[in-house]
C-alpha cells in the first residue's frame, strides 16, 4: 500500500486530494494506494469570498462547508487531533499529527497555506479592519455601515500576500459603495502600497492607476507600515509618511503556517523552498508544494493553487505507477477583479505571458460571481 | 560567484528567481525577501529585463540595498543584493 499524505484541507489540498482520488481510483479501489488528508478543523472556507462578506454580498455562512462534504470519499479525512500536524518530518518521510501518531509516506502533497502575522506591525490589529479573515470581513461590514465620510486608507502591509488583487478589488468596490451611498464626497480615499503605485505586474498597474485617477483615489506608494498609532488614527511608514485616518482597512502581513516554522522545513517566512516547475520541495523529490505554501514568486491565490494541482496530481500519479512521465507547472494563474460593486476585469498570464485585462464589464462581473458559486460543486471537487 | 563571497565574507540567504510574471513584481517579491534576511547576507537575484533591474535599482537606493550585478550564464540578469544594515 502506498500512501499520499495531503497536508491541509484548505482549496490548494482539497482539489489535490479530489484529482489524486480520480487519478488513481483503480489503485485506491483496489487497496494499493491511501489518499489521506490532514486538516485539524475539518471546516473548509472559501477565502476569496470574503471580499463580498465584508460588502454584504456574501453570507458569512455560505462561504464555509464541511470538509467532508467536499472530499472525494475514496480520500480520508483525518480531522480533530488526528489532523493537527504537528510536524513534517521530511527526514523520515513522516508527518506526526497531535494525538501522538505518526503517519509514513510515499508521497506528501505540502499545502499548509499561509495566515496573518498581525504583530510584525505595532498596532495595526487593533486598527485595521481586514476581509482577510471571516471575522475581519463582518466588522468591515459593520463600520462601512456605520460610516458617513472622513478618511479611509486603504494599506496593504507588505508583499507578498494571500489574493494579490485583492486590495484593488477593496479599494474599487468601495469607492463604488460610498457613491451609491451618496457619502463620496464626503469621504477621501487612500491606498497606501508598499511599492511605487498599486500592482507589482506594469500591465496591470498602468490600468488600475488609470482607473484610480478617474476615481479620485489618491495613492501613496511606496509605503511600507512601520506602526500604527490606534489612540490618534495615524499611520506611519519606513517611507517617512504618516497618513491620517477614521477607518483603516486593508492586508495584514503574510507568511507560512507555524508547523512549517517549527518542523524547520521552510525559510523564515515559513514559505517552504520549492522548484517553481515541478513544485516539488528543493532536495525532497517525494515532497511536492502547492498554493501558498510555496516560496516561488508567483501569485498567492486559489487559482494557482487549482493550476498546480493538475502538475502535482499527475507527477504524483505518474508516480506511483512507475512512469517517468512528468508535467511541469508553467505559472498560470487567472483572477477575476472587481472594479465597483456590478463590474470587473480579469487577468490571466504564465510565467512568460504577460496578462492584458479587458476593459471592466458587467458580464465579467457576473462571471466573477458564477465563478465563486460554482466553487464548491465544480473546483473544489476538481470536476474540471 | 566564489570569488564575490570570499572577497566580502557576505552569506547567500537565499536565490530569487523573478524570471516569470509575478503578481508582486519584482520589488515587491524582493523586497519581501530582504526584510527576512539579516546584515551581512545577500539574495543572488535573476531577473528578465532592464527596466526590472532598474526599478531595484530605484528601490535599493531607497532602502540602502547594495547591489552588485553578477554574470548570469544565460539570458537573465542577475544581481547580487546586501543587506548591510
Amino acid at each position: 500500500m502506498k500512501t499520499i499524505a495531503v497536508a491541509g484541507g484548505g482549496i490548494g489540498g482539497t482539489i489535490v486530494a479530489n484529482r489524486l482520488c480520480e487519478r488513481l481510483r483503480p489503485e485506491i479501489e483496489k487497496d494499493e494506494v491511501k489518499v489521506a488528508v490532514f486538516d485539524r478543523s475539518g471546516q473548509h472556507v472559501y477565502q476569496p469570498g470574503q471580499l463580498f462578506a465584508g460588502f454584504g454580498l456574501e453570507q458569512p455562512s455560505d462561504l464555509v462547508k464541511s470538509e467532508e462534504q467536499l472530499l472525494s470519499p475514496k480520500a480520508r479525512l483525518m480531522q480533530g487531533k488526528a489532523g493537527e500536524i504537528t510536524k513534517i518530518d521530511v527526514a523520515n518521510h513522516a508527518l506526526n499529527t497531535g494525538d501522538g501518531k505518526s503517519h509514513p509516506y510515499d508521497y506528501l502533497v505540502m499545502a499548509t497555506g499561509s495566515v496573518l502575522d498581525w504583530d510584525l506591525v505595532p498596532g495595526l490589529k487593533e486598527s485595521m479592519l481586514s476581509v482577510w479573515d471571516m471575522e475581519g470581513a463582518q466588522r468591515h461590514l459593520a463600520a462601512l455601515r456605520g460610516f458617513q465620510g472622513g478618511t479611509i486608507v486603504v494599506n496593504v502591509a507588505r508583499l507578498p500576500h494571500k489574493c494579490p488583487v485583492g486590495p484593488l478589488e477593496e479599494t474599487l468596490m468601495l469607492e463604488d459603495y460610498l457613491r451609491r451611498r451618496g457619502l463620496r464626497d464626503k469621504t477621501e480615499l487612500v491606498y497606501a502600497y508598499p511599492i511605487p503605485g498599486v500592482f507589482g505586474i506594469p500591465n496591470v498597474n498602468k490600468v488600475m492607476t488609470r482607473i484610480y485617477e478617474e476615481r479620485g483615489i489618491r495613492v501613496v506608494s511606496p509605503f511600507t507600515v512601520k506602526a500604527v498609532d490606534p489612540q490618534g488614527k495615524t499611520i506611519e511608514s519606513n517611507e517617512g509618511e504618516k497618513l491620517k485616518f477614521d477607518l483603516l482597512l486593508g492586508v495584514p502581513p503574510h507568511m507560512g503556517s507555524k508547523v512549517v516554522g517549527d518542523s524547520a522545513v521552510g525559510d523564515r517566512r515559513n514559505w517552504v523552498p520549492t522548484d517553481k516547475f515541478s513544485l516539488q520541495m528543493k532536495d525532497h523529490s517525494d515532497v511536492f508544494v502547492m498554493g501558498d505554501t510555496t516560496d516561488i514568486a508567483i501569485s498567492k491565490a486559489g487559482s494557482t493553487a487549482d493550476f498546480e494541482s493538475y502538475v502535482v496530481a499527475d507527477n504524483v500519479a505518474n508516480g506511483i505507477r512507475g512512469s517517468d512521465v512528468r508535467k511541469e507547472y508553467d505559472g498560470s494563474v487567472f483572477c477575476f477583479i472587481a472594479t465597483g460593486m456590478s463590474t470587473a476585469t480579469y487577468i490571466r498570464f504564465n510565467y512568460n505571458t504577460p496578462p492584458v485585462p479587458p476593459p471592466p464589464s458587467g458580464v465579467n462581473w457576473w462571471s466573477k460571481i458564477a465563478y465563486n458559486k460554482l466553487y464548491w460543486s465544480v473546483t473544489a471537487k476538481a470536476m474540471v | 560567484m566564489t570569488s564575490y563571497m570570499t572577497e566580502t565574507s557576505i552569506i547567500l540567504y537565499k536565490t530569487l528567481d523573478l524570471t516569470g510574471q509575478s503578481c508582486a513584481g519584482v520589488v515587491g517579491e524582493l523586497s519581501g525577501v530582504y526584510e527576512e534576511m539579516r546584515p551581512g547576507e545577500y539574495v543572488d537575484v535573476l531577473i528578465k529585463s532592464d527596466s526590472g533591474k532598474k526599478d531595484i535599482l530605484a528601490w535599493a537606493s531607497r532602502v540602502g540595498a547594495r547591489v552588485r550585478e553578477a554574470q548570469s550564464g544565460g539570458a537573465a540578469i542577475r544581481l547580487l543584493v546586501d543587506r548591510v544594515k
